[in-house]
């Protein structure tokens, strides 16, 4: 089982969605995909990089037919900095009303508070991975996110020194240190 | 804009131990072989039983869209993952690149919501972490230069 590389942690949830709501997260999310204030308060969590929801119906047999299920599963998965309980905690405080939206819908949810239950319930639904591998694991996503904020400061300003004399390449350089300090 | 490229593949149960076998493994970290496949962010397998028959989970967050994405891990996985496909139920061993892309295009499910806090290219974001990391080291060991000093400094460093 490997849910780590690195600094990056993977999660991957499988829920039975209660009855009568599938129709609910569909439409949820159809919104969500188009009315931008809905997943904007998560943005806030720093600690994700990516995480995507499916409502599974329907999985393949050995022809690769889609074979109906006997009831929907909500599918979750993220890649994220903290461990899972941290991060499942993280999420809960910063968008409840959104957490309560999706996983209301699954069979068992307990609610988001007391953390004890929900992180239990959280953990018996998660799957571990085989293999997990990412592309840059020495770095959490707010160092990600800093590094291209880094990197298109940097570039702006070589383009500003290029040809600078000492004095003006120093006052420059001083300017860029100030920009970038809060990511370096 | 990244993509997420997510698949479930049916896998007979007599199988499956074997491919816990073959996912285990498998080389992490730089060795690890999405290495090999370029635009991949992040990679999982996961095994899933609890949907009733078994079935292995593929899902990527990756720079490009699902087909080219899939024709280009079946092109650059090594031999060592191409091991996990032969696996599945129904994978076509014998057959051409297109076949076996279009072979796990057939399995693909498109998540109903996506979200993501840096939106970038997996080139970029290494070549940020790059630029934070130097940049962080040579100011910290150039402090109190003069200024022609330091921009001989810089040039060496970063280039012109």
């Amino acid at each position: 089982m490997n849910d780590d590389a690195g600094r990056s942690t993977a999660a991957t949830l499988f829920m039975p969605v209660r009855s009568g709501r599938r129709m609910w997260l569909r439409v949820l999310f159809f919104v969500s995909r188009h009315v931008g204030a809905v997943t904007a308060p998560m943005r806030r969590l720093a600690t994700i990089h990516f995480l995507h929801w499916t409502v599974l119906d329907a999985v393949p047999d050995a022809n690769g037919r889609r074979q109906p299920l006997k009831r929907p599963w909500l599918w979750f998965e993220s890649n994220f900095d903290q461990n899972l309980n941290q991060y499942i905690d993280a999420f809960a405080r910063a968008v409840p009303w959104r957490m309560r939206a999706v996983w209301g819908s699954a069979e068992g949810y307990p609610g988001l508070f007391p953390s004890g239950p929900y992180q239990r319930w959280t953990n018996d639904n998660a799957v571990a991975a085989e293999h997990y591998w990412c592309a840059y694991p020495e770095a959490s996503t707010r160092v990600a996110a800093a590094g291209l904020r880094v990197d298109d400061r940097l570039r702006r300003f070589k383009q500003d020194v290029a040809g600078a004399d000492p004095d003006h390449f120093l006052a420059e350089y001083e300017r860029l240190l100030t920009d970038v300090q809060v990511d370096l | 804009m990244t993509t997420r490229v997510t698949l479930l593949a049916a896998v007979t149960e007599q199988r499956l131990p074997s491919l816990r076998g073959a996912l285990g493994v498998l080389p992490l970290g730089s060795d690890g072989p999405f290495a090999s496949v370029p635009g991949t962010h992040y990679a999982r397998w996961v095994l899933l039983t609890r949907l009733g028959p078994p079935l292995l989970l593929f899902s990527a967050v990756t720079d490009v869209s699902a087909r080219p994405y899939l024709q280009s891990m079946v092109e650059n996985l090594p031999p060592e993952a191409q091991v996990v496909w032969e696996h599945c139920d129904g994978w076509p061993h014998q057959a051409s690149v297109e076949e076996k892309t279009a072979w796990l295009e057939a399995r693909c499910y498109r998540p109903h919501l996506t979200f993501a806090t840096v939106e970038a290219t997996v080139q970029d974001i290494v070549a940020g972490i790059d630029a934070r990391r130097r940049l962080g080291a040579f100011a910290a060991a150039n402090q109190g230069l003069e200024p022609a000093a330091l921009q001989k400094a810089f040039r060496a460093e970063f280039g012109p």
